[in-house]
């Protein structure tokens, strides 16, 4: 009896625990091609700095892939965020005014993509497009407004590129992220909109409201993701926060995310992705691989960690 | 339970693939090192001499300085074509003769955290000098490398953006040692020999395209210049031969659009500063018409070489590139740094110096280029300057070595130099 409670458990969690399989997979071979570089000081400093902004733009993100969604304009967002927060902060001399004001956009931005497409009744994919368009064209404008191909701050924001606040906003952020994904209704319903949209709906859920509060979450993630993501460059151009929207899905799928949301999502998926996402190319150099193989590495790294975290009997990709 | 077993066994040889391709890699990147000594470099030398049967010959005699090994991270612009090719074929050939191993990566022309992240790793991965060729996020890069202990410097870059915008962070920063331009920092010289060529050539309604100016200021410094040497002509020729010049197209980093030649139906040549071998050429092929004859900047070696001057459809009638050679300004000061020492004439103020462009407007141009160039046949033997070479450059293993010879010897790599 206590064997099968064991094994019942352990079958529970399989799913849990297989997840990690990609970044322990990463890690084990890294740290053996890298002749144990992967694991100095230095090295797990940058590794964090990089995996910040990509962690808690996943941890935002996870909301949205819970419900079956995705969001394509979290770059051009991020992009004009980083511009505007630092062309606000060296005219006013306030980094605050310029996280507030970009976080005031994101929220507004979260509303649109939550609540636009469910009055308009359009995949919230379509508004994101429109979004991403808006945003672009924005980033392309302020860019050719300041006449420079990269602007850079003029204020000292040494201790948010620190490796202290960098983790200390990891662990806000994820705290607050499982609290809410967890033990709230946020969670509960927009899993449950993930797993059938409908059926929550007929279940009395509302889903506009989960679908807008989960938006602006995400929102909130962005503007913060954003504040970090300018300390740690200095700088923002016109290409900045190209490829995040890829980035993110990829690190979501590698941390073992179903694509199309759902009960069995996880809001572990994007710490451990977003790691394995940022320790597959550091470790890549690291290991001496040559700039022409690192794309097919990458690929054969992601399938293969797509396989092992696979938790679905009759399929082999996460759906 | 045969999916789970199906799985698990895909999972386990493609981690197993993963892992042979790491490994073989890892082999690779450090394949052929020499033990670093005073010993090696003689060997080194030896080694060099056998590979060069041409131009990258060793005219010291053999190379008799003691060498100190270091290793040195490249950052290209992008990861493949020529350039990438004969970069990595040049570092590749001097590597034994001044006992540098280089290791490279992708950079980004747009993107400051993908370049922070990628020097990071190199630093990560123990080089001891950086060469970048993007300045996307160099205030940051310059504040990682320092405090790291790491020298920094550039190549194919002007390095306009941190010049113009951030020069006490960079220039200013005792970790940034420089940097060579793409050619040359001021396009002017190539724009005014354009403009004689198409004068000499009777063409008659010219289009001009250019890159934003806040991405590329040089570029419309340059078109302008054009117009003004085609205006100096214009004001002394017969109203028959006058030259119609269009007001400049910014391309915002993406192809010509379709309509430019519907709203230039005249047009009979074209002068693109903005890459046209990628933005524009095709979009000629497209619209049928490369009866146009195009000038531009940059060399892919495909198409711009079976249809340049009387090659092909002949649409292809002057570029202007830059030679892989140059990396040694770059490698030249952060050896000497890395080996404590500096040229006697350094100057106080870290340079951007400029290097001879290689300018195509003749068949015999390139011919020159495709049967003598290592840019087009990635062939270390037909280097401008061979390792040993390299090595004598340096203050550090050669103490007549100056900076004015540094500077001297990289604008030597023309075409004219090839012939």
């Amino acid at each position: 009896m206590k064997k099968l409670i064991q094994n019942d458990r352990l079958r529970a969690h399989s799913g849990s625990l297989l997840s990690y399989g990609g970044l322990a997979l990463c890690l084990i071979v890294f740290s053996i091609l890298s002749k144990g570089r992967l694991f100095s000081a230095y090295n797990v400093g940058i590794l964090i700095q990089a995996a910040c902004v990509y962690a808690i733009l996943a941890m935002g993100a996870i909301f949205i892939y819970s419900m079956g969604y995705m969001d394509i304009s979290v770059g051009a967002q991020v992009g004009v965020y980083c511009i505007l927060c630092i062309l606000i902060t060296n005219a006013t001399g306030s980094l605050l005014l310029g996280f507030a004001t970009i976080l005031a956009l994101a929220l507004i931005c979260g509303l649109i993509n939550g609540y636009v497409s469910v009055m308009l009744g359009l995949p919230s994919i379509v508004t994101s497009i429109f979004l991403n368009s808006i945003f672009g064209g924005v980033q392309m404008l302020l860019m050719e407004w300041v006449d420079t191909n990269s602007v850079g701050i003029q204020y000292d924001m040494s201790f948010l590129k620190s490796i202290t606040a960098m983790v200390t906003a990891i662990a806000v952020i994820a705290v607050i992220a499982v609290c809410l994904y967890n033990y709230t209704q946020l969670g509960k319903y927009t899993r449950a909109i993930g797993a059938n949209e409908k059926a929550a709906q007929l279940s009395g859920v509302s889903v506009t409201k989960w679908k807008v509060l989960a938006y602006i979450f995400f929102g909130i993630c962005i503007a913060v993701a954003a504040l970090f993501l300018t300390a740690r460059t200095g700088s923002a151009g016109k290409g900045t926060g190209t490829g995040y929207a890829m980035d993110i899905m990829v690190a979501l799928l590698l941390g073992g995310m179903p694509l199309s949301g759902g009960m069995r999502s996880r809001i572990s998926s994007s710490l451990i992705g977003s790691f394995t996402y940022v320790i597959l190319s550091n470790g890549l150099t690291l290991s001496g691989v040559d700039t022409s193989h690192v794309y097919v590495i990458k690929a054969l790294v992601f399938l293969a960690v797509i396989l092992i975290t696979c938790r679905k009997r009759e399929g082999v990709l996460p759906r | 339970m045969r999916n789970g077993k199906f799985r698990k066994t895909m999972a386990i040889l493609l981690a197993a693939a993963m892992a042979f391709g790491g490994l073989t890699a890892c082999g690779n990147s450090s394949g052929g090192k020499k033990p670093s000594g005073g010993s090696q470099a003689a060997d080194s030398t030896g080694g060099a001499a056998d590979d060069s049967n041409g131009g990258a010959q060793d005219s010291t005699g053999g190379a008799s300085a003691e060498t100190r090994h270091h290793k040195i991270g490249v950052g290209l612009y992008t990861d493949s074509g020529k350039g990438v090719e004969a970069v990595k074929a040049y570092c590749e050939g001097i590597s034994d003769a001044v006992d540098c191993e280089f290791v490279f990566t992708t950079l980004s022309t747009y993107d400051e955290a993908t370049n922070l992240s990628e020097i990071q790793n190199l630093i990560s991965s123990g080089c001891e000098g950086i060469i970048m060729t993007a300045d996307m996020g160099t205030t940051s890069i310059v504040q990682e490398c320092q405090s790291a202990g790491v020298y920094l410097a550039g190549f194919l870059c002007d390095y306009n953006q941190s010049m113009n915008t951030a020069f006490d962070e960079t220039f200013g920063n005792e970790y940034f040692l420089g940097t060579v331009c793409d050619g040359m920092a001021d396009v002017t010289p190539y724009c005014e020999a354009v403009a004689d060529e198409i004068i000499a050539k009777g063409y008659k309604n010219i289009g001009v395209v250019i890159f934003p100016s806040y991405a590329y200021p040089n570029q419309t410094a340059g078109a302008e210049a054009f117009k003004a040497k085609i205006d100096a002509y214009n004001a002394t020729a017969d109203a028959a031969d006058q030259i119609t010049v269009a007001d400049p197209v910014e391309l915002n980093f993406a192809p010509l659009e379709d309509t430019y030649f519907s709203e230039h139906p005249d047009m009979d040549c074209l002068f693109s500063l903005a890459a046209g071998a990628g933005m524009v050429y095709p979009v000629m092929v497209a619209n049928g018409k490369t009866d146009i004859k195009l000038y531009t900047t940059g060399f892919e070696g495909t198409d711009d070489t079976d249809n340049f001057g009387s090659a092909g459809n002949q649409c292809y009638q002057g570029t202007m590139f830059s030679t892989p050679e140059a990396i040694v300004y770059p490698l030249c000061l952060l050896i000497d740094r890395l080996n404590g020492t500096v040229y006697s004439d350094l100057p106080k103020t870290t340079e951007r110096v400029e290097c001879s462009p290689m300018m195509l407007l003749s068949d015999e141009d390139m011919k020159a280029v495709v049967d003598k160039s290592i840019y087009y046949t990635a062939d270390y033997s037909k280097a401008f300057l061979s390792g040993e070479e390299v090595v004598q450059l340096c203050a550090s293993y050669n103490p007549d070595a100056t900076y004015a010879k540094l500077v001297e010897t990289i604008s030597h790599m023309g075409v004219d130099d090839l012939k």
